[in-house]
């Protein structure tokens, strides 16, 4: 696969734009994964204060949105974009979304490790939900890595480990629910864990997203809602 | 550039690899270009079209269909021989005497180009709408009802009447000019000259309309008009554009094809071609990274 290529233009004033636009996106990108961090440093060492300042930082990747939403608006108005340059800019436009969301559910899994500190719930699922984490985490730098170096074969491979996360949920929310059958008294703990499941298994979601739109971006194809080995199987051997 | 230059430069460095040679149903042999150069229902079938200034080769074995009732926009940088294959459709060219045309053109499978075919009468098939609004210096309705009379399409005034009105209804200016149709056409507004060329081309009837940057010279309104007039007429005539404008071409065209130095490098679906060229060349020169 041939790089892709951004600049040359002959507006080099058009080259910076897009330029600036990719690394906003990439910031944009580097501070939800930083956010997921924290949640996860946060679960490790039960800490209410890493909770507070994730919910500190929340209006940091909103705002981020926001300006990248601007910035890709003015570009359309202004030059029209076709081709590689149009698929940049739908793919940075949805991107932004996903990783918005991203921003959202580490603000949603504070308040919820939060209110699991105050009542100094404990539980080896923390330890489960944790790695759930950690495999998430690693698929989503995966993902803003493949979107940094524009690599369309990693963010297929990426894609692909989504299916590995969502098993690794649904055998953990087994789990779960039948702790919460079991523990009657403690259903809203273990709810609230597997809230934080899910939103890491969300988060995961989010990430494939991401790697499609790389793939859109870098081959043209829309592979949403397509299973992933078929799209290997077509466009990549 | 170069011949060299221009040979590494062409080289698809994406995904669809060109063939040198294939053949079609026609049986003849001609140089593929990335894309579908050829279409079912064509109007005209060219191929291994060669033209030449002189010595200079402006034009490079191409060969392209074009269908019937469609739209399709040729684009591509200054001198890069969209406008000389354009010229070609209609033998316009053989108005220059240096101008020789080497390869087939078939305009319903008949070649337009042997010593029977009587380039007027093509030209009444194939009418052709220029750059810059050229009304005669006559009324406007002269102007329309002109090409009828030298090839007698009607029999009386009365049916002159009706098809020189339903000629400016169908390029949408009737309506602005039907109480002034003895005032001189070269006293209308840009745009308004240019539809009246456009009813002037219409009234003889054509089955094509060629369009050499047919709105280059008018304001972003009346080149709106234009390419509204375009999307109607489409219904009734096969329409080839030339433009300059991306825009333009995406608006209007259901095809795209992209020609550079001379050559034709990729045809396909207008949406394909602006979202997703398939050759690198198409995507440099639409994306402006030159041209």
């Amino acid at each position: 696969m041939e790089p892709f290529e951004f600049e040359k233009h002959t507006s080099s004033e058009y080259n910076t734009e897009l330029e600036d636009i990719r690394t906003h996106l990439l910031k944009m990108g580097g501070k939800a994964e930083n956010q997921l961090r924290m949640v996860l440093n946060a679960m490790k060492h039960s800490s209410e204060q890493v909770a507070n300042d994730i919910l500190d930082q929340g209006d940091e990747i909103d705002q981020m949105e926001i300006d990248l939403d601007k910035e890709c608006t003015r570009i359309i108005a202004r030059r029209q974009p076709a081709a590689g340059d149009l698929r940049l800019i739908v793919a940075v436009m949805k991107s932004i979304t996903d990783i918005e969301r991203i921003g959202d559910e580490t603000e949603k899994m504070a308040h919820l490790l939060k209110s699991l500190f105050k009542n100094d719930f404990r539980s080896k699922y923390f330890e489960e939900t944790d790695h759930l984490g950690q495999e998430v985490l690693a698929n989503l730098s995966g993902s803003l890595n493949a979107l940094a170096r524009l690599d369309a074969e990693s963010a297929i491979k990426i894609a692909q480990k989504d299916q590995v996360i969502d098993a690794h949920f649904d055998e953990l929310n087994g789990h779960l629910i039948k702790r919460m059958v079991k523990h009657p008294d403690k259903v809203k703990a273990y709810l609230s864990l597997s809230q934080c499941a899910q939103s890491f298994a969300r988060i995961g979601d989010h990430a494939k997203n991401i790697c499609e739109y790389i793939i859109y971006l870098v081959i043209g194809k829309d592979v949403r809602h397509t299973d992933m080995d078929e799209v290997k199987s077509n466009y990549f051997e | 550039m170069n011949e060299a230059v221009f040979n590494k430069l062409a080289e698809p460095t994406m995904k669809i690899k060109s063939t040198p040679e294939t053949e079609d149903s026609l049986n003849i042999k001609y140089t593929a270009t990335v894309g579908q150069p050829q279409c079912e229902n064509a109007k005209f079938i060219t191929r291994n079209v060669n033209v030449f200034y002189a010595d200079n080769q402006a034009i490079h074995d191409v060969s392209l269909d074009i269908g019937a009732h469609e739209v399709i926009a040729l684009i591509g940088p200054s001198g890069c021989g969209k406008s000389t294959y354009l010229r070609c459709l209609n033998r316009m060219n053989d108005t220059i005497d240096i101008c020789k045309v080497e390869g087939q053109i078939l305009l319903d499978n008949e070649n337009i180009y042997t010593k029977k075919q009587d380039p007027v009468l093509l030209r009444a098939r194939v009418g052709m709408v220029f750059q810059k609004p050229n009304p005669f210096p006559k009324s406007i309705y002269d102007n329309v009802a002109y090409g009828p009379r030298i090839h007698g399409l009607t029999k009386n005034k009365s049916e002159l009447d009706d098809l020189v009105e339903e000629s400016l209804i169908k390029a949408g200016l009737f309506q602005e000019v039907k109480d002034r149709l003895q005032a001189p056409g070269t006293g209308l507004s840009g745009g308004q000259q240019q539809r009246l060329c456009i009813a002037r081309t219409i009234a003889i009837q054509p089955e094509v309309i060629l369009m050499d940057e047919p709105a280059s010279a008018l304001d972003p309104i009346a080149t709106a008009k234009i390419e509204e007039l375009i999307n109607e007429l489409k219904e009734n005539f096969t329409i080839v554009i030339v433009t300059h404008s991306m825009q333009q071409a995406a608006r209007v065209s259901q095809r795209t094809a992209y020609f550079h130095m001379g050559r034709l490098i990729e045809v396909g679906d207008t949406d394909q071609i602006f979202t997703n060229p398939s050759h690198d060349l198409t995507e440099k020169y639409i994306t402006g990274r030159f041209g």
